[in-house]
């Protein structure tokens, strides 16, 4: 991140892209659980998982959060049963406590373009409120990764720097 | 007739259309439906809103109250996990025990309360034994409209039943209950051959993980305190027709209390009161004053008296059969709602209520189970299981719906007969 350039709203993803350093972590749909738990772990910071089909293609999303409910809730089912107040929450718990592969606990894909807007992925993430997204060519195959967090620390050392950026 | 009739009427049949054919949410069909017929000249507003029983409202505003704060503790779910822990890994006696405990909830708790009660546990020993929920989701379904009936603040219908007819919950337990008890025995003992094939099929040599009551405790204190003032409010609802108390006074004293004790804040608890449902309640009671207000509910009334030429079996025992069919398939509350005035007319002619109001109450509630549709219990289970991935379509449940409402049917047929018409 030592690499300094302007950053605005309208700066294309595919400039900012060399900004970040944290890069897309994938799994197969097919995969075990725990086998993406486990993906996921060593590789902490990047909190979307993009999950591919056979042709690599980005076909679904996994929040590391909903693969931590999936693991906590084979081992100590008590603790997310405590949580559930409402219908809705007892649906997801459902459907986490059945899941077994990613296909089973991912959600719809969801991704950037290279020439979408800072702007453009700010409104993304608060809309799916994902806290990172893949970056995709033309094909959904996954080319890279932005993450919410260090768009907007980059984005604010850019405010701070240039205030009238 | 006149206009205004033409204009009732056709208000109340197009309310009715949206509301069976989920154009529009029922909230929205019922308050138009009933604004409507002030704005349209049928009723003014004094008279509108002076048909809205606040007994009713207020009824269930307490209820959900208290249901929504003991929720919150984790107690409903220690209660499940302990009934399940009975039960032990077989499947047979799983379902046994999540239906008696749904039917046990149903008849003090709202359907979402009693749903958030049994659901995690249900879909958590299915995911466990590597089968599917339907089987106990479907069976928690029938177990819930049969232990709703048992009590006054049970099932919807029951609250407009004994509002109008001025029945405490002590009465009505007493003429409930014991049929609800008995129908579930039975339907229990039915359930191993309506579920023989599934339940077969799922016998695994996989065990239940054993799973620690304690941890979905929240909060002991809150869970105490609120463990007293429902006992407190179900012994309130049994004293209340001996102290000259309303149904709704005991469920908003119950409130009151877990409000100044617990100090729970009133604005997160109030946001998950079913606000849509009370409303739904309100313009329903307006819409069927329109009609009352008009001649039709006195001509129906009428009619049936001279249908049944005045005689107190027949028209019981036709009472609780199309209740019962009726219910399976349109919204039990407006049915029950719409009926009671009708009920209200034949005993203007000199016809003995009582069996008709248990006939209406056994028929409306247990007729929810008919079809996926016919209750909000099945509504809200099968919103569950669509939620939860194991959507539970409307022929699946039908088999064992429409075998279970006939059976309940055939036994409330000879209870009311016994012990009313004989």
């Amino acid at each position: 991140m030592s690499e300094r350039h302007g950053l605005a709203r309208r700066t294309p993803i595919q400039a900012v892209e060399r900004l970040l350093d944290i890069g897309p972590n994938t799994v197969h749909v097919g995969d075990d659980l725990i086998d993406v738990a486990r993906r996921a772990f060593a590789r902490p910071q990047t909190r979307i998982l993009c999950v591919l089909d056979e042709e690599q293609r980005l076909i679904g999303l996994l929040p590391v959060l909903r693969i931590v409910e999936e693991v906590v809730a084979r081992v100590a089912p008590e603790e997310l049963m405590a949580d559930i107040t409402s219908l809705e929450a007892a649906g997801r718990f459902g459907r986490e406590i059945a899941a077994r592969t990613a296909a089973d606990l991912m959600l719809p894909p969801r991704a950037l373009r290279p020439d979408d807007t800072v702007g453009d992925a700010f409104a993304a993430m608060r809309e799916e409120r994902l806290s990172g997204l893949p970056v995709v060519d033309e094909e959904s195959r996954v080319t890279g990764y932005v993450d919410l967090l260090e768009l907007a620390l980059q984005y604010l050392e850019e405010l701070e720097r240039t205030p009238s950026a | 007739m006149g206009l205004d009739v033409w204009i009732a009427a056709a208000l109340f049949a197009l309310t009715y259309a949206a509301i069976a054919s989920e154009r529009l949410h029922k909230t929205v069909a019922a308050l138009a439906g009933g604004v409507l017929m002030v704005a349209l000249g049928i009723l003014d507003q004094e008279e509108a809103f002076a048909a809205i029983d606040l007994n009713v409202i207020f009824l269930l505003l307490g209820m959900m109250v208290i249901a929504n704060v003991t929720r919150r503790t984790g107690v409903f779910q220690w209660v499940a996990i302990r009934a399940v822990r009975l039960a032990g890994a077989d499947p047979w006696r799983i379902l046994v025990a999540l239906s008696v405990i749904t039917a046990i909830a149903s008849a003090f708790l709202d359907n979402v309360t009693t749903v958030v009660l049994v659901g995690p546990i249900t879909l958590y020993i299915a995911a466990a034994l590597r089968v599917s929920p339907i089987p106990y989701l479907i069976s928690e379904i029938l177990a819930s409209n049969i232990g709703g009936t048992a009590t006054l603040i049970g099932d919807p219908p029951n609250i407009l039943i004994g509002s109008a007819a001025g029945i405490d919950f002590a009465t009505f337990a007493a003429n409930m209950a014991p049929v609800a008890v008995v129908i579930l025995v039975v339907y229990l003992v039915a359930a191993r051959f309506l579920f023989r094939g599934e339940i077969r099929h799922q016998r695994t040599n996989r065990s239940v993980p054993m799973l620690d009551e304690s941890g979905v405790i929240t909060d002991p204190r809150l869970m105490r305190i609120s463990i007293v003032v429902m006992i407190g409010t179900i012994a309130g609802f049994l004293a209340a027709g001996p102290l000259g108390w309303e149904s709704a006074t005991v469920a908003l004293l119950g409130a009151a209390t877990l409000f100044i004790v617990a100090r729970e804040d009133p604005a997160e608890v109030l946001r998950e009161v079913e606000w849509s449902t009370l409303l739904f309640f309100a313009g329903l009671f307006m819409l069927v004053e329109g009609v009352i207000h008009v001649g039709i509910i006195a001509a129906l009334g009428d009619g049936l008296f001279q249908a049944t030429g005045g005689d107190a079996s027949i028209t019981a025992i036709a009472l609780l059969w199309v209740s019962g069919i009726a219910s399976g398939i349109i919204d039990n509350i407006p049915y029950t709602a719409t009926l009671i005035p009708i009920v209200e007319q034949l005993g203007v002619r000199g016809l003995d209520l009582e069996p008709l109001w248990w006939s209406l109450a056994i028929g409306a509630s247990l007729g929810g189970n008919g079809t996926i549709i016919g209750a909000s219990a099945n509504v809200v289970i099968a919103n569950l299981a669509q939620r939860a991935g194991h959507p539970i379509t409307f022929v699946a449940f039908l088999r064992y719906g429409v075998s279970t409402l006939l059976l309940s049917l055939v036994i409330a047929t000879a209870y009311v007969w016994l012990r009313y018409l004989l």
